[in-house]
């Protein structure tokens, strides 16, 4: 019975604006949301003011099975424009692989990024922030017209501290930053984001050679997340990094030769004892010293990684064992001073070891690791070898 | 002559008896297009928030004017209201909406302007998921058929649109 229909005369032009979008939001699939769009000027509308992310086919952040197989077509500034002018309210933009996208095509972030929030201009090498004019670089444009920034990606970007201080002067909120690979940025940059960031929750400067730790200074307690691999950090640098109390996952595997083994002792100093994650393979310098103060100083460790470490010996093993409770995943590939002792030590401490990554340790002897095996049942041994043990609750967008 | 509809016991015939017989709390709703009124209890009538915050401000008098929402909209409406005040069982009312949504287009407006006027989230949400289910899988086209919407795209705007669509990844 259709008694509404006989006295009615609403039709779908008298639906507001409202209930469109929700009939759109309740379109799941590409096809019907095209579709959608493509229906009337009005449907249009609705389509395009509730798109909220953008991401180009030739981006590599979401690899595809398709996308491998597909030619990287060129993204312009002409797209881009396009694009941005079609879709005002995205509040994330993707734009990782654009090559050849040069500072224009930016330009309209300035008047439709004011709700972005999230950017990636991975491997945009186009993209500067010429140390001459303030005003028509990339990297200003994004800073004056995306200030809800909270998450921007510039890695292998021609960006310097100059651009990076701008950013952070104007972008607030910015809580994710990744500037791997960026070898322009200095400590200088670093600062800037310490100290007008008050969010900044994680930063990634792998292979900045040109970062030494000490912008770190004054970093807030919101700062949770650092990996600085291969970077040519001074001790002064890592005692900056974890000032801010609230570090939870530090990677400063392959740690230049330049600072001292006992230079990470600071790490065990009281600052970093919210500390889960440590990675330091490859700190082939690292002394006993630094190791029983970090496993006194840091209560809450969960995974180190210690593969490559060759100066830990017996004592720090012993240490670890002994006051490492909490510890969970412990890699120890190709460590030269593990012997059977330092096996022993962590087989009769570490009551929580779920997983130990051990291969090649020319000291360790076969008795050792089988007897490790009959008496620590609950301990799975791994030989393949771990490169990352980032955790997934930053730069997972 | 004004028109009276009792959304409830169908033996009670006069309103004393409704007002003495229980201690539920009454309301009347009144439709200021058409002077329709509906006597529905307080606990089916607060399923619209509009309503709710009206009882909650102290605002609501004996009769609350509804305007914008015709007679017969609200008859509906109060249908739905009562039946997903009384029945807890999800596939009872799953089945319900079925049959109530079993409507034209036409009428499906007439209820989505309503349910979001009243701000009744379970009907507005039942409405718009029946129409976005009409037009799911279907060509630009067809929806137009369907929906009896008129084409006011040019092809070029058509084509233009369909070519941007191609440089953005599917999501």
């Amino acid at each position: 019975m259709d008694t509404i229909a006989r006295d009615t005369t609403t039709s779908i032009l008298h639906l507001p604006d409202d209930c469109l979008y929700f009939i759109f939001q309740r379109l799941e699939s590409v096809f019907d949301r095209k579709s959608f769009g493509l229906t009337c000027h009005r449907w249009l509308f609705i389509e395009n003011t509730s798109r909220r992310s953008l991401q180009f086919p030739c981006s590599f952040r979401h690899l595809h099975r398709t996308s491998l197989s597909r030619t990287s077509s060129t993204v312009g500034s002409f797209q881009l424009y396009t694009m941005l002018d079609r879709f005002q309210h995205l509040e994330l933009l993707c734009l990782s692989g654009c090559v050849h996208l040069p500072d224009s095509g930016l330009s309209q972030l300035q008047y439709y990024g004011s709700k972005l929030q999230t950017l990636y201009l991975d491997c945009c090498f186009g993209i500067t922030d010429d140390l001459g004019s303030m005003t028509d670089d990339g990297l200003s444009v994004v800073a004056s017209g995306c200030r809800s920034l909270k998450c921007i990606s510039l890695y292998r970007c021609n960006v310097s501290s100059i651009g990076i201080e701008a950013l952070a002067k104007s972008c607030r909120a910015l809580e994710e930053v990744n500037l791997s690979y960026c070898p322009l940025i200095t400590d200088t940059g670093i600062r800037a984001l310490s100290q007008n960031c008050h969010q900044l929750r994680a930063v990634r400067i792998s292979s900045c050679r040109n970062i030494t730790g000490v912008g770190f200074h004054g970093c807030p307690r919101t700062f949770v997340y650092l990996e600085a691999d291969s970077c040519k950090l001074e001790t002064e640098g890592i005692t900056e990094i974890v000032s801010g109390g609230g570090l939870e996952y530090l990677n400063i595997s392959n740690l230049n030769w330049a600072v001292p083994g006992n230079g990470l002792t600071i790490v065990g100093a009281g600052f970093a004892k919210r500390l889960k994650l440590l990675d330091f393979r490859l700190c082939r310098t690292v002394t006993d010293e630094s190791i029983i103060a970090i496993s006194r100083g840091c209560p809450l460790l969960q995974e180190w990684n210690l593969a490559l470490c060759h100066e830990v010996k017996r004592p720090g093993w012993e240490s670890i064992g002994l006051s490492c409770h909490k510890l969970e995943r412990l890699h120890v590939k190709r460590c030269r001073c593990l012997c059977d002792r330092g096996l022993q030590a962590l087989r009769e401490g570490c009551r929580n070891l779920l997983i130990l990554y051990v291969t090649r340790c020319r000291q360790l002897s076969d008795p050792a690791i089988m007897i490790f095996k009959c008496l620590r049942g609950d301990v799975k041994i791994i030989e393949e070898e771990v490169m990352c043990i980032a955790p997934e609750w930053a730069f997972s967008g | 002559m004004k028109k009276l509809k009792f959304i409830g016991n169908p033996l009670l015939q006069s309103r004393e008896k409704i007002n003495m017989s229980s201690d539920k709390k009454w309301l009347t709703l009144k439709t200021t297009e058409d002077n329709e009124e509906f006597v529905v209890e307080e606990s089916v009538a607060i399923m619209s928030n509009v309503i709710k915050n009206m009882v909650e401000d102290g605002c609501a008098s004996s009769v609350i004017p509804v305007p914008r929402v015709k007679g017969n909209a609200m008859g509906k409406i109060i249908e739905f209201c009562k039946k997903h005040t009384e029945e807890s069982d999800e596939k009872v009312l799953k089945e319900f909406d079925a049959e109530f949504l079993n409507l034209g287009p036409d009428a499906l407006y007439d209820l989505m302007v309503s349910a979001n006027f009243l701000e009744i989230k379970v009907l507005l949400d039942s409405v718009t998921t029946k129409v976005a289910d009409m037009i799911k899988g279907k060509s630009s086209e067809e929806i137009r058929n369907i929906l009896k919407i008129e084409n006011d795209l040019s092809a070029e705007e058509i084509e233009e649109s369909r070519r941007e669509n191609c440089w953005t990844r599917q999501e």
